[in-house]
């Protein structure tokens, strides 16, 4: 029987099974702070999996990743500055979180390996995407695509990028340029106008 | 379209069924609680044993691995010696010089251009090599060293230490390098564009004048495991890194090309740190023989 967690109240997380009926209950260690783990989870779960995805190309990872960076914020958090927001704090804990994966003799042996044809399927009642931009996006060397992940898709301005990538907003802005040449070229005459 | 709505929606479609699953939410709920065990750690065990047993294996492939150099690969590395010797630079500021080459009865020209910073700053320095023989000069020979000596980026020429300072602080050396773009701006209002090149078509690479399009290796050319082999062997020797720390290195590119005369290259580029400056390598290998061609450094946002 499959257990799964939901946040029944500020005060403790109740597991229940399937039909709902509690089956453990675990008080956190501070409650404030285990709302925030939850609200985290609620608010960027789904974000952070699929960002994962983009740069690491595998499903599997990109929820280990996910995992790993909400560990890590939670347990980092006493010593965050606020020096940027929220969520550019958890993207950047999963950002160095991936490179730390890619940085791996193992994955990276394993990354030359994967093929663009493990992209997730769409759901069944959404209209079948070309796959020509999304196969040039994740083609690009990971340093790059990281840039147009953040710019294009999390709509993230340059600071904020280079808050997340730990890089200047100059350097920033040179590999969202030779990304978007590296694009232009590859995606001539389809979203990238002349 | 609008490129910035356009990727975002084509990202939305294909990605929408990616979820952070309930099972993973457990997982981190279990771990802020000291209950499970980091995920990674322990696929790592696997993981680990998998890669040793790579590792031995590569270690045992290694040894056969004799890494030969191309004339023009030698040319290079002689060059780049006699400037580190020279003026003091490094690897790490050279990488800020791409070069270029010309070749007159046998002398090999590389003149090296510094494209992140102002070149009224960095100046340029020109290399010919002869008979396996080196000669470095740099337009600033003729200036005063107490001029840069004290590595202060507000100097008006930028020796070693102003360019390792600019590495350290991109952002401050930008500034002095865009107020004087500004200044070239301000005296010559009209700009003269240089004759615009054709653009590249996809699948094409110039490479020393030549264009190379992308091919699939042949059977008699080296695969990309073993191109990518030799390509760090070849960096680790040249540059004098340790081949262990360059498997702390990311494979960033790994492209096979034809050059004009149907021979293949292996183009191939990865991040490496070198003193803690974030540089790309690109290596070129001869696509059958591993031959290196060419490696190349970039640093100061050119990588």
């Amino acid at each position: 029987m499959d257990e799964f967690y939901v946040p029944v109240s500020s005060i403790r997380y109740v597991y229940t099974d399937e039909g709902g009926e509690p089956v453990s209950e675990v008080k956190g260690p501070d409650i404030t702070h285990d709302r925030r783990l939850a609200h985290w989870m609620d608010a960027y779960g789904d974000e952070l999996v699929r960002l994962a995805y983009g740069v690491l190309k595998d499903s599997y990872l990109a929820q280990d990743a996910a995992q790993d960076a909400f560990v890590k914020a939670w347990k980092g958090w006493a010593s965050f500055r606020g020096d940027c927001s929220e969520k550019t704090y958890l993207i950047r804990i999963l950002m160095n979180t991936c490179r730390d994966y890619l940085r791996t003799f193992w994955m990276k042996r394993l990354d030359r390996r994967i093929t663009l044809d493990k992209l997730p399927e769409p759901y069944a009642d959404a209209p079948m995407p070309d796959r020509t931009v999304i196969e040039a996006v994740l083609s690009l060397p990971v340093k790059l695509r990281c840039v147009i992940l953040l710019h294009y898709w999390q709509q993230m301005k340059i600071r904020e990028i280079g808050e997340a990538l730990s890089l200047s907003p100059e350097t920033v802005k040179k590999r969202l340029t030779r990304a978007n040449q590296k694009l232009n070229t590859q995606l001539k005459g389809w979203y990238y106008n002349e | 379209m609008n490129e910035k709505r356009a990727l975002k929606r084509v990202f939305d479609q294909h990605l929408s069924s990616l979820r952070f699953q309930p099972g993973s939410r457990q997982v981190v709920i279990n771990r802020t609680l000291g209950k499970e065990a980091p995920v990674m750690k322990k696929k790592m065990s696997l993981a680990m044993v998998f890669a040793l047993v790579l590792a031995l294996m590569i270690v045992t492939a290694l040894a056969a691995v004799a890494v030969l150099h191309s004339d023009n690969a030698n040319t290079v590395n002689l060059a780049r010696e006699a400037l580190y010797q020279k003026y003091g630079l490094t690897p790490e500021t050279l990488g800020m010089f791409p070069y270029e080459g010309s070749e007159v009865n046998g002398a090999y020209t590389l003149t090296w251009t510094c494209n992140t910073y102002h070149a009224s700053l960095t100046g340029i320095y020109v290399t010919v090599v002869k008979d396996g023989v080196a000669t470095a000069s740099w337009s600033y020979d003729n200036v005063d060293p107490s001029v840069y000596a004290s590595g202060a980026l507000s100097a008006p020429v930028w020796g070693q230490r102003q360019l390792e300072a600019a590495l350290r602080n991109p952002d401050v050396a930008s500034e002095y390098s865009r107020a004087l773009d500004q200044q070239d701006r301000e005296n010559n209002p009209i700009e003269t564009l240089g004759h615009a090149s054709e653009p590249l078509a996809d699948g094409e690479r110039i490479w020393q004048d030549e264009i190379l399009h992308e091919a699939q290796p042949g059977a008699n050319d080296l695969t990309a495991e073993k191109a990518y082999e030799i390509a760090v062997q070849a960096f680790a020797e040249d540059f004098g890194i340790d081949r262990e720390a360059l498997t702390a290195s990311a494979l960033q590119d790994e492209t096979f090309l034809l050059r004009e005369n149907g021979r293949g290259v292996w183009d191939i580029s990865f991040d490496v740190m070198l003193n803690g400056v974030e540089s790309e390598c690109v290596v070129r290998l001869d696509g059958a023989t591993g031959e290196v061609l060419s490696i190349d450094v970039l640093t100061g946002g050119n990588g």
